[in-house]
């Protein structure tokens, strides 16, 4: 069944330690570990098409996934994160649009890298119990039966920053 | 020094006095109405404004000017309020000067006197500011650099001692990729200390009369293999010219300014590399039939770390032409790029002639 991976950036250094524009905002050492932890997720699953944010942290979310595939992170304007939350019915607009033009035809999946405000609704529309449950670094599984509408969703986890270890 | 000295009130007023006139900090002595009641008399020098209006020009420091004519940014009024309202020292940065310039300001009570007053400080850091940012920015990039070929590393390596193993074709390939990200890793580090030891003024030129052609052609005979590679036409053409150069450092130029015209020149695509006197001085001239430079990106070329595309993998280090321009000024000679999308790309370098009047072998 095709899936589309959403995936939240890892863990960046804090706006107060970064003067520069924010969508410089670098990862941490840790975020480079989750970025890492992504990547054996996306080998796992045979991603083969990525997409993010233009913002670094989440290109370099996807960064040594696509490398290990031999591929480039292509720029998403629209996984850029928003001023204000989408509400329910933009997000799920978004959502549709994510699925028609990320995943690819066949057996193959895709993975997409965004923002904490934009996966929390993104992740509610497609039907997530809990959305706001959205660590930094985690995971998610979207997969579309051929020609159905529904979305099923499950959460695939994170690499923690507490326990170090991938948790779901 | 007689020590009781020290506490003579006359003496004290003159160290004052000298600090107002000739330190780098403002002072403004403000009332309870935020109006100027003094200013040191080196504020306007300190305050002096870019543009038409501002301090310097006369406007702002006579006494009864309200704070907010004299700094720009109403934060300044509000550290002044707080200060007032709290009877204690308050702390923080105002912008000056139409955004331009970010200045400390110490705004401090005077208890001992009938009316309230505030003594305001203002310090430039702009210069400060602007090099810690540069400071973060160069840290920012040498982590993203060298920690996603390390990334990459260690997926790879992962992957061939585990699903790829049995498999001796894809392991082929994995080993083949560990060998690429780690020549890459090698010249990132090379090049950072390169430009390191280049920017640290710790390397000497080391000048010598020689053929510039010679050179030309025994870089462009090393990186042959590289353009053929990639199915490129690589053409050097000239003849023998004589410059003063350090041989050393202008192959490793020459080798970067190469490199990226491979690079990022496609399939059927032709670099030609010309040696010979223009205008009278020695000069290379690399030009390629490659995507050429957006004219947004152009003035950033030479910048440390600067790629157009941070998600390319092994586009190179983003040091390559930062160390190309630093090793041909060391050698008295200038770099210049000229570029048009879809266009190709043109570097050009100027060297030293051997001596007052340039010796050309063949025309």
């Amino acid at each position: 069944m095709p899936s589309l991976f959403l995936v939240r950036h890892g863990v960046a250094l804090d706006q107060g330690e970064w003067t520069m524009a924010d969508e410089l905002r670098p990862l941490t050492e840790f975020g480079w570990r989750q970025a890492v932890a992504i990547g054996r997720i996306a080998s796992q699953h045979r991603v083969s098409h990525f997409y993010s944010s233009p913002a670094v942290r989440c290109m370099d979310t996807l960064l040594p996934a696509a490398h290990l595939r031999g591929v480039t992170v292509g720029a998403a304007p629209e996984l850029f994160e928003t001023e204000e939350p989408r509400g329910l019915e933009a997000a799920g607009q978004l959502l549709r649009r994510l699925l028609d033009e990320y995943l690819p035809a066949g057996r193959e999946t895709a993975a997409a890298c965004s923002h904490g405000n934009v996966l929390v609704p993104l992740l509610d529309a497609a039907g997530l119990r809990d959305p706001s449950r959205c660590p930094k670094g985690g995971v998610w599984r979207l997969q579309v039966e051929p020609g159905q509408a529904e979305v099923r969703v499950s959460s695939m986890g994170h690499l923690s920053p507490r326990s170090q270890e991938w948790e779901r | 020094m007689d020590q009781s000295r020290v506490a003579d009130p006359a003496l004290g007023q003159e160290v004052l006095r000298t600090w107002a006139e000739l330190g780098t900090d403002a002072l403004l002595l403000l009332d309870s109405s935020r109006q100027l009641l003094w200013a040191s008399p080196n504020s306007a020098t300190v305050l002096a404004q870019s543009g038409p209006v501002g301090a310097a020009n006369g406007v702002g420091l006579v006494p009864g000017t309200p704070l907010a004519r004299i700094a720009d940014d109403p934060r300044a009024g509000e550290l002044v309020g707080r200060a007032l309202e709290r009877g204690e020292i308050c702390r923080g940065e105002i912008s000056h000067d139409s955004w331009r310039r970010v200045l400390r300001a110490v705004a401090a009570p005077l208890h001992d006197q009938p009316t309230p007053m505030v003594l305001v400080i203002l310090s430039d850091i702009t210069h400060e500011r602007r090099l810690s940012r540069a400071h973060q920015e160069l840290l920012a990039n040498l982590s993203h650099d060298l920690r996603t070929p390390l990334a990459s590393l260690t997926l790879l390596a992962e992957t061939l001692t585990g699903e790829a193993r049995d498999d001796p074709a894809a392991a082929q390939d994995f080993a083949g990729r560990i060998a690429k990200e780690a020549a890459h890793l090698h010249e990132l580090v090379s090049a950072i200390l390169d430009l390191a030891r280049l920017e640290a003024g710790a390397e000497q030129a080391q000048m010598e009369v020689a053929d510039l052609h010679q050179l030309v052609s025994a870089v462009c005979a090393g990186l042959a293999p590289q353009a053929k590679a990639r199915e490129l036409e690589m053409v050097c053409q000239g003849g023998p010219t004589m410059a003063r150069i350090d041989p050393g450092r202008l192959r490793r130029a020459l080798a970067n300014v190469l490199d990226n015209a491979i690079k990022f020149t496609g399939r059927g695509g032709r670099v030609t590399v010309t040696s010979g006197l223009i205008g009278g001085s020695p000069t290379i001239v690399v030009h390629d039939t490659g995507s050429g430079i957006p004219a947004s990106a152009l003035p950033r070329v030479f910048e440390r770390f600067y790629t157009a595309d941070r998600s390319r993998s092994g586009a190179g280090s983003g040091l390559g032409l930062t160390i190309a321009r630093q090793a041909v000024e060391l050698q008295g000679g200038r770099i210049e790029v000229a570029s048009r999308p879809g266009a190709g790309t043109t570097v050009t370098m100027v060297l030293a002639a051997p001596g007052p009047s340039p010796v050309r072998l063949v025309v």
